[in-house]
């Protein structure tokens, strides 16, 4: 008799989980559903990829430790929406690169609209932040040009 | 494009849900309010173009260069390479 726990994958060589924006990303409201890969050999740099439509994906980031005095503040709506916090709930922050080329590094992330991500719950929102007058969607994070 | 002219304090109702109200005007700034169901983003206009230009532009990049290819290669500079790269 199979046992379906045994045809689960127990161990992947890429984990991944899957992320829920149930309002999709900004402008691209169909996008709902996506996996969010993480590759120990790529970090900081993690995949963002649809589950909607194969072959879209975004490279993201946390900001922590890479973008100097970010401080992302968002709507009591939001937060609520998400049902995270300061304290007991702080959500996972993933802003989204466009590398706009390799050889040489020209990549840049979004800081105006991070993607806000309640872990324990997998949903998320990208949300344009209260200070958002204070960054740039094309913030150079590596500017080799 | 329908044009409303409305005063202080009046409102307009877009369906069922969504309510906007006009709440001050001072020069040529006028403060707006808007109550809409949670599932329905209210942006700024030009806020919302840069963002999702700036998403379709991230997700061209990324299928251009194959982004799975693409993380393999992405350093961060370090403080060495920044000081080799001055050389």
């Amino acid at each position: 008799m199979l046992n379906l726990h045994e045809l689960e994958p127990s161990c992947t060589t890429v984990p991944a989980t899957t992320v829920y924006l149930p309002l999709g990303l900004v402008g691209l409201n169909d996008l709902k559903r996506f996996e969010l890969v993480t590759e120990e050999e790529s970090l900081p740099f993690r995949r963002l990829r649809s589950l909607d439509t194969a072959g879209l994906e975004f490279v993201v980031i946390a900001p922590e430790g890479l973008i100097p005095d970010y401080s992302a503040q968002i709507a009591d709506e939001d937060a609520e929406l998400l049902g995270v916090d300061n304290n007991e709930n702080p959500p996972e922050i993933l802003n989204i690169l466009t590398v706009h080329s390799v050889n040489p590094q020209r990549v840049t992330a979004n800081l105006v609209a991070p993607i806000i991500l309640n872990s324990r719950t997998q949903v998320a929102k990208q949300v344009i932040l209260t200070n958002y007058k204070e960054y740039s969607t094309h913030h150079p994070l590596i500017d080799e040009a | 494009m329908l044009t409303l002219s409305r005063k202080v304090d009046e409102t307009i109702r877009i369906g069922d849900h969504i309510e906007i109200r006009i709440k001050r005007i001072e020069g040529d700034i006028v403060r707006i309010g808007i109550e809409a169901p949670k599932d329905v983003p209210i942006y700024r206009g030009e806020v919302y173009a840069e963002v999702k230009a700036q998403n379709l532009a991230a997700l061209e990049q990324a299928r251009q260069n194959s982004a799975g290819a693409v993380l393999q290669q992405l350093r961060l500079p370090t403080a060495d390479t920044k000081a080799e790269q001055k050389k």
